[in-house]
């Protein structure tokens, strides 16, 4: 047995020149990635050349080259709204919430459930949290217009127990950066918890045994072990989120406010504004104008962020 | 890699080649087919009733008719796709849906005005006068507009049962602010019902105006002004009066406290309303006994008017990418003036589809596998067989509706929002926010006011301006 | 082993916490349960109870109506979704590999490459065009798997996963005198079960719930996907309630409609869930280095 193991180490180590060195190792690697690269480049960047309908008058018949240039024509329609500034602070302040708060809230329930003894538990906890995931926000807006509406909510009616009146919750804008967060942490919650959870799954056992034979209680492992190592996770997931910061959930925005004008002092964002001024002239270059400015603050965020992540902790920096 | 991504680019080749191989071995020298997208579920049964046709068509005009149902919500943005990437095809629907002058300004449908003189001469006369002028854009046509009622005067709907029990005399009713004293017996004595749903709006205050640019309610003509002036319409007597009485309506109790964030068709509303407006065509009682479940009397509040936007509702256009337009052109002709292949079309084969009851009526047989209910989408409405129930003259009366409307003098208007396109965008957002001041849940005095100015802030003037100069040249 | 009654209170607080949590999160499934199996006059008079005040099936008659379609859609989507699932994160683990060795000069590149996809696209259009003109893609199953086989998010998401790998083991199978390919299919998949296990659910949850891609390109009835059809059925019940459609229907029965549009969402969430134990499997607690070692 180890005859042959040691002439098929020196076998090897003759051929490692072809096999293992540098360049062959660097065609393999590039081998792997190949075929994903090329599905990217042929559905996303093929068409990418459709980004400049933002910059024409499209028709029909004269297709994308054909259609007349205009410059940033079509941009004006929005950046000189006077509207602007309110759905603009709307869209970044709310994508905000839903980012922060939604992180704090996956993550301590992922580092809560990896601390659950019982498997079954979990099993059943992490079904019941995904569910919310399955339904489109025109089923969960008919959900929380039961639970809202000022007649026969669910909600008007506890507070009625406790004696406390019935608040029209559809006409408070105060209340709804409150009400839009929460429903946005309630449907993503048991989805991104998961992924904390799978993050604490891959953190290596030993480090744990390792610090409780040292005497860590629990409390002192979450903060220094469990936190520490989700802590590339968080932030990646994190840039993701910023760059479409200036992207609102459509489903989220209008359905679940019912359209409800006197609520858009605090709910109206980029999307929901477009819609509303589509609705009449529905013109193709102006909405992917709007697309293309939604694209570049996102991506001039992600890059400031993704610069200072490199400063501090370069391996988690996106590119 | 290099291999790989040779081998990769390579199959990309063979799989694309593989498809346009199909399809152009299909069309060769065969009879051509005529693909018509209609915003209509699937028919399983249209296969047979196609077949049947083409037996006709092909001896006719020399082509074959493919018919792809398109469910009704996937429609426009369907259709919208198919213009935009330059799929080729024949024929759409076109109107409330899939809309007429934007698909004409981007340039999605063909001009056929010379097409129907050579092809089908007597298409013109088939259809009235000012449906035809409505659908013309500078000078020329791009769809052949389908014969409905098309004057439907405003009506108020109220529960027959209540108007019974209260003894509401209301044919007698002049306007609709007389019927406040029904309204006010109703929350009385009915605190679980919703006296009156405002879904219309201020519409039935406003009857004297109408509307010039669809979907942008606030600037009107008056019906009987000759000069045709633009006008804001939030700025008239009539809509002050308007969204003041909805507002003491609200107040009193007559509409439901819930409104602005209300849907008006879900159960409960639908369950609860006794009254409301909508638009009047003869026999719509039976329709709206099926929606609501109850039955409902309707009285008329406006005469029977006639608008370009009314007439732009239901259309057939013919695809800039459509190879035989001549064709497309004669089969529409064939449905307005052949009324066998029309009945075919509308209802399916006798004896498989539907019964034929006498000279008039017919009864769609259950579960047939074909019951588009589309008779406005293929041809003349009027010549449509009756369906079993309705009234013998519905025909007669939708008829008279139309004909005997006073027809509006901007009849074939179009405006060419080039110019304004920004102001639009922005004043349509401002609609949009404003919105509640017709269902009467907000304090007119204080809103009325800001909506104004908030139009102004967003260049409501600079449109006027540039509407009036369009009208007035075009009226000259 | 033995816990300490300290370890079984805090055990019991998590619970209990998280019984609470599921409560209020289930909350609007139970009521949309509820409201499926009552009937349209309840609603109408009471609006949605959670314990119906008027039992009545007739919602889910109405959607399964026509049982040969939507068991059709059930099938089309399952096969779409599980085979998009396993090409997906196949591919998208071999896209995320590479990003995280030393030897990929180019890897910033690429992540960069990747990452732009996500902010601008060129729209549906241009991606319209190549998809039914170009590729043909319409009318065919593929349309449902390929064009969204990489999705930049999860492959960063895999990638974070990889890089947290320790090196040690590629070094011992370097030594060993293993290549990239082996490291790669026989040590980092198996090591990466939890992230590629949630990955792949993500991805057949998604793709479960997709009705958007049936509506452009599809048009041929027997490849419609679940939630599109059920869309659809929502969209004709709306017509036959206004009074539009009203013509065809001969039965002056009120149709259900609010207690459709919730039995079509138990319809199609319900098969997902049952799916979801399945994946948890993979979520096994971390191998430790030292199994590799030996």
């Amino acid at each position: 047995m180890a005859e042959s193991k040691s002439t098929a180490v020196k076998s090897v180590k003759n051929k490692k020149h072809m096999i293992n060195g540098k360049t062959a190792e660097k065609l393999r690697l590039y081998s792997l990635c190949a075929i994903p690269v090329f599905l990217v480049f042929l559905f996303a960047y093929v068409p990418m050349g459709g980004i400049i309908i933002a910059f024409k008058d499209y028709r029909f018949n004269l297709g994308i080259f054909g259609s007349e240039w205009t410059g940033l024509k079509n941009f004006e329609f929005f950046l000189k709204s006077p509207s602007f500034l309110l759905i603009t602070r709307n869209t970044l302040f709310l994508n905000f919430l839903f980012i922060f708060f939604g992180t704090v809230a996956s993550v301590s329930v992922g580092v809560l459930l990896f601390e659950m003894r019982s498997t079954k538990a979990t099993k059943l906890f992490q079904t019941v949290m995904i569910m919310p995931n399955f339904i489109s926000w025109v089923i969960a807006a008919y959900m929380a217009y039961a639970i809202l509406n000022p007649q026969y909510g669910m909600l008007n009616a506890v507070l009625n127990s406790f004696g406390i009146e019935s608040i029209d919750w559809y006409s408070k804008p105060e209340a709804w950066p409150a009400i839009l967060t929460i429903s946005s942490i309630w449907k993503t919650v048991g989805i991104n918890s998961v992924i904390y959870y799978a993050g604490l799954m891959g953190i290596d056992t030993g480090l744990f045994e390792a610090a409780r034979i040292d005497g860590a209680n629990k409390w002192q492992q979450i903060i220094h072990i469990s936190l520490p190592n989700l802590l590339s996770l968080i932030i990646m997931l994190t840039i993701l989120s910023i760059g479409n910061i200036f992207r609102a959930d459509f489903g989220l925005f209008y359905q679940l406010t019912r359209d409800v004008a006197a609520l858009y002092p605090t709910t109206d964002v980029i999307d929901t504004y477009i819609f509303r001024t589509m609705r009449v002239v529905g013109d193709m270059g102006m909405s992917a104008a709007v697309g293309f400015l939604q694209s570049i603050v996102g991506f001039v965020l992600v890059v400031i962020t993704n610069l200072t992540v490199k400063k501090i902790k370069p391996e988690s920096a996106l590119f | 890699m290099k291999r790989l991504l040779a081998f990769c680019m390579a199959l990309g080749m063979v799989l694309s080649a593989a498809g346009c191989k199909s399809k152009t071995a299909a069309t060769s020298d065969e009879i051509p087919t005529l693909i018509w997208y209609l915003n209509c579920s699937n028919q399983a049964g249209a296969d047979a009733v196609l077949e049947k046709i083409n037996e006709r068509l092909v001896n006719e005009i020399g082509a074959k008719l493919q018919i792809k149902f398109i469910d009704p919500g996937a429609y426009n943005e369907k259709m919208n796709m198919n213009m935009a990437s330059g799929t080729e095809f024949d024929l759409c629907f076109s109107g409330y849906v899939n809309n007429y002058s934007n698909a004409v300004k981007q340039g999605g449908l063909m001009q056929i005005k010379d097409i129907i003189d050579k092809e089908a001469p007597e298409l013109w006369n088939l259809i009235p006068d000012y449906a035809w002028k409505s659908i013309t854009v500078n000078d020329d046509v791009y769809a052949v507009p389908n014969v409905q009622l098309y004057a439907m005067p405003q009506a108020l709907f109220i529960d027959k049962n209540m108007v019974e029990k209260y003894q509401f005399d209301y044919e007698a009713m002049k306007n609709i602010n007389e019927i406040e004293p029904f309204l006010d017996k109703i929350k009385e004595n009915e605190p679980d019902m919703y006296a009156y749903q405002p879904e219309f709006g201020v519409g039935p205050w406003v009857t004297d105006y109408e509307t010039i640019v669809t979907g942008f309610n606030e600037l009107v003509v008056k019906k009987d002004d000759d000069k045709c002036k633009v006008v804001k319409r939030y700025e008239t007597q009539e809509y002050i009066d308007g969204v003041n009485k909805l507002r003491d309506w609200y107040q009193n109790g007559y509409i439901r406290k819930d409104i602005s964030s209300a849907d008006s068709s879900d159960a409960v509303s639908l369950e609860r309303t006794v009254s409301y407006a909508s638009s009047y065509k003869p026999g719509v009682e039976a329709d709206v006994k099926k929606q609501r479940g109850k039955d409902f009397v309707a009285k008329t509040l406006s005469a029977n008017y006639v608008t370009s936007d009314l007439c732009l509702q239901t259309l057939t256009g013919i695809s800039k990418t459509s190879k035989h337009p001549d064709k497309a052109v004669k089969l529409l002709y064939l449905l307005h003036s052949d009324k066998e292949l029309y009945n075919t079309l509308c209802h399916g084969i006798e004896g498989v589809h539907y019964k034929k009851i006498d000279d008039t009526f017919y009864a769609p047989i259950e579960n047939s596998g074909y019951n588009p209910s589309r008779d406005w989408a293929f041809g003349n409405q009027f010549n449509s067989y009756l369906m079993e129930g309705k009234e013998k003259d519905v025909w007669e009366k939708s008829q008279d509706l139309n004909d005997s409307a006073k027809q509006s003098r901007l009849l074939g208007f179009n405006f060419n929002t080039e110019k304004v396109v920004n102001e639009i965008s922005r004043c349509t957002a401002v609609l949009g926010e404003y919105k509640d001041l017709e269902n009467g849940s907000v304090d007119v005095d204080t809103t009325l006011p800001r909506f104004s100015r908030k139009l102004q802030d967003a260049g409501i003037d600079v449109i006027i301006e540039e509407l009036q100069k369009q009208i007035d040249e075009f009226i000259k | 082993m033995l816990y300490s009654k300290r370890q079984k209170l805090s055990q019991a607080l998590l619970i209990l916490f998280f019984v609470i949590l599921c409560t209020l999160i289930i909350y609007p499934f139970l009521l949309l349960v509820g409201v499926s199996l009552s009937s349209e006059k309840a609603i109408g008079q009471y609006g949605y109870q959670l314990i119906p005040k008027e039992w009545s099936l007739a919602s889910y008659k109405y959607v399964f109506e026509n049982p040969s379609a939507i068991l059709n859609a059930y099938k089309v989507t399952a096969i779409f979704s599980v085979t998009a699932m396993v090409l997906s994160v196949l591919l998208m683990a071999m896209m995320a590999f590479p990003l995280t060795r030393k030897e990929v000069r180019a890897r910033r590149a690429l992540s960069f490459f990747l990452y732009f996809t996500m902010l601008f696209s060129g729209g549906l259009v241009p991606t319209y065009i190549l998809i039914t003109k170009y590729l043909h893609l319409n009318d065919t199953i593929w349309v449902y798997i390929l064009p969204s086989l990489i999705s930049p998010w999860y492959v960063f998401m895999i990638r974070t996963f990889f890089q947290d790998l320790p090196e040690e083991i590629f070094e011992s199978v370097r030594l060993d005198g293993g290549t990239s390919y082996t490291i790669f299919f026989r040590f980092v998949i198996p090591l990466s079960k939890p992230v590629l296990a949630t990955v792949a659910l993500l991805i057949f949850l998604g793709k479960w719930n997709d009705w958007y891609t049936a509506l452009l390109y599809i048009e041929d009835e027997s490849l419609m996907s679940l939630q599109y059809l059920l869309q659809r059925i929502m969209q004709n019940l709306k017509l036959l309630q206004s009074l539009e459609g009203s013509a065809s229907m001969v039965s002056t029965e009120k149709i259900p409609s609010e207690t459709v549009r919730m039995a079509m969402a138990v319809v199609v969430a319900g098969p997902a869930l049952v799916v979801f134990p399945f994946f948890q499997k993979y979520f096994v607690k971390g191998l430790t280095v030292g199994s590799v070692k030996g």
